[in-house]
């Protein structure tokens, strides 16, 4: 198992630090749920991944690569953010849009893509018009056809039932296992998460960050925000 | 692919087809064999190819396109299927610097015109972004653009308001927008400023395809927001600017073409919406250009107008407008 991520010491935030100094790594073929209330930082520390936040200390890791030595360009091959509050075009077609993805045209790729995420019925449909679910598993065949090593999806089960929330969670694991990569998915979909993550990342409200197998983190009570325990 | 390759190659059977109606249709029609002749051989016909009919088919061509091309660029970095070419109010500044060329008394031949127009949509450009320096995000430059355009448009109506007769009626005749005002001397500078500016969305297909969704996602694609939002808006500034020096204001064409060419090509990807924009532009122009002694704006409105309705309505169900 390759360490794709390593966070040392971080804090972070638009102006000041959310979270006190933490260390947490992903590694290949493992799913990681990232939990805690509204505005504790789940998106911002998916932001600083994709060096879209600020780093206020600490060091992040990509492979053995500083994140800070990387371009844009060298970050956006390493590594895909699934966002899932989106701005979506209009016009914009199903096929289009996961060619996105691609530094060049490949359409064999973008209906690979599709059929992982079983969207490639709407290949020629406007995005727009997909259901809530069906569009969320078309946004992560976007950020699959980039087949980088880490996947990271912000809040993707936040317009989903039940049953949509379920199959992504279970397209992910699959997607993780076979394709090895590292998966870290922020999500209030406490229950799932624990059913279907290898381990768990919790922010919480008071900057404490703890990260660890489930089995733990429910024993430390890390999780009674929640009223999990 | 073949799909694009059958659309580009209709479209370009039609813009050669209108390209040579232009050269050979005026106040008397030249066939265009003899129109073949006459550029190798010096002949009666020469004389009003080189200086009448061609300079109006290569300002038509570049000029349209050229629009074309910087509404395309507009809506997709402004997200905004209702900006053109004029939004940062260089169409304004370009009528302010005319219109102050009349207030000082220079008579309004295309020495006077073209320097005038040139210097202020430069000036507006220059001023709008360098307002815009000191904003987050382009909203604000959209706004100062707006606001620097009205201020433009109010002071033109205060020149008008005190303005002569024969001041206003040169104006005016500007205001209308005419290809045929590019003389033969200054094609090669029109058409290689349009090249110019069109280049810099060439290199951008993969920034224009990706702006629409936010200037975080272009982010994740690795590639520079800020650098090619500058590019790219100062390169649509330019286009508009360079046509409107050389041409006057022309509405319609940056606005509608690029729906009109979503609607014909049936994709967002710029790969083949780019120049199917700047052939259809062209096209259009050019079609405007057969009737060179009718206002220019009025004209491409009542062709164009109908024209896109009918594209979103037959559409309708099929894909969103």
């Amino acid at each position: 198992m390759l360490k794709l991520l390593e966070i040392k010491q971080c804090q972070f935030g638009a102006e000041k630090p959310l979270l006190n100094p933490f260390d947490f790594s992903l590694v290949s073929g493992e799913v990681v749920a990232l939990l805690g209330e509204n505005g504790v930082g789940k998106s911002t520390f998916m932001n600083l991944c994709v060096g879209n936040a600020k780093l206020h200390s600490g060091e992040i890791f990509l492979g053995k690569q500083n994140q800070l030595d990387l371009s844009y360009r060298e970050l956006f091959r390493k590594i895909s953010l699934v966002r899932s509050h989106l701005q979506i075009p209009e016009r914009i077609l199903v096929k289009d849009f996961v060619s996105l993805g691609l530094e060049s045209r490949n359409f064999e790729r973008v209906k690979s893509a599709l059929e992982k995420t079983e969207t490639l019925e709407f290949l020629n449909r406007p995005l727009i018009t997909l259901s809530d679910g069906e569009r969320s598993r078309v946004l992560l065949a976007e950020a699959l056809v980039r087949n980088t090593s880490l996947l990271l999806l912000d809040e993707p089960t936040a317009f989903l039932d039940v049953p949509h929330s379920l199959a992504l969670f279970k397209l992910l694991k699959r997607i993780a296992q076979e394709e090895n990569k590292g998966v870290l998915i922020s999500t209030h979909q406490v229950e799932h998460a624990l059913r279907y993550s290898d381990r768990l990342l919790v922010f919480l409200k008071n900057g404490n960050v703890y990260s660890g197998k489930k089995d733990e983190l429910l024993n430390k009570g890390v999780l009674s925000w929640a009223e999990i325990s | 692919m073949a799909f694009f390759l059958k659309r580009f190659c209709f479209l370009a059977i039609i813009f050669c087809t209108l390209f040579v109606l232009v050269l050979s249709c005026g106040e008397t029609f030249v066939s265009p064999i003899v129109l073949i002749q006459s550029v190798f051989e010096s002949s009666e016909h020469s004389v009003v190819f080189w200086n009448f009919r061609f300079p109006l088919a290569i300002a038509a061509t570049f000029g349209g396109a050229g629009l074309a091309v910087s509404g395309l660029v507009m809506q997709s970095v402004f997200r905004n299927p209702l900006a053109g070419p004029f939004v940062l109010g260089v169409s304004s500044g370009a009528s302010l610097g005319v219109a102050l060329v009349g207030v000082a008394g220079i008579a309004l031949t295309s020495l006077g015109i073209l320097p005038a127009a040139m210097a202020g949509a430069f000036l507006t450009i220059f001023i709008v972004f360098a307002c815009s320096r000191f904003l987050i995000g382009k909203t604000g430059i959209l706004i100062i653009g707006l606001m620097v355009g009205y201020l433009a448009d109010a002071i033109v109506s205060l020149i008008l308001f005190f303005g002569e007769a024969n001041a206003l009626r040169g104006f005016i005749t500007w205001g209308m927008g005419s290809f045929s005002r590019l003389s033969i001397t200054n094609v090669p500078y029109f058409s290689v400023a349009i090249i110019i500016g069109m280049l810099p969305a060439c290199f951008s297909l993969r920034y224009l395809n990706l702006a629409p969704f936010g200037d975080e996602f272009v982010k994740d694609h690795g590639i520079s927001v800020s650098f090619y939002r500058w590019l790219n808006l100062l390169a649509a500034s330019f286009l508009a600017a360079v046509v409107t020096a050389f041409c006057g204001p022309i509405a319609f064409l940056g606005l509608a073409v690029p729906h009109l060419a979503y609607g014909i090509m049936k994709t967002t990807d710029h790969c083949f919406l780019l120049p199917a924009t700047a052939l259809l532009g062209a096209m259009i122009a050019l079609l405007a250009s057969l009737f060179p002694n009718l206002p220019l704006q009025a004209l491409m409105s009542i062709m164009g107008v109908p024209v896109i309705l009918w594209i979103l309505l037959s559409s309708k169900g099929r894909y969103h407008a």
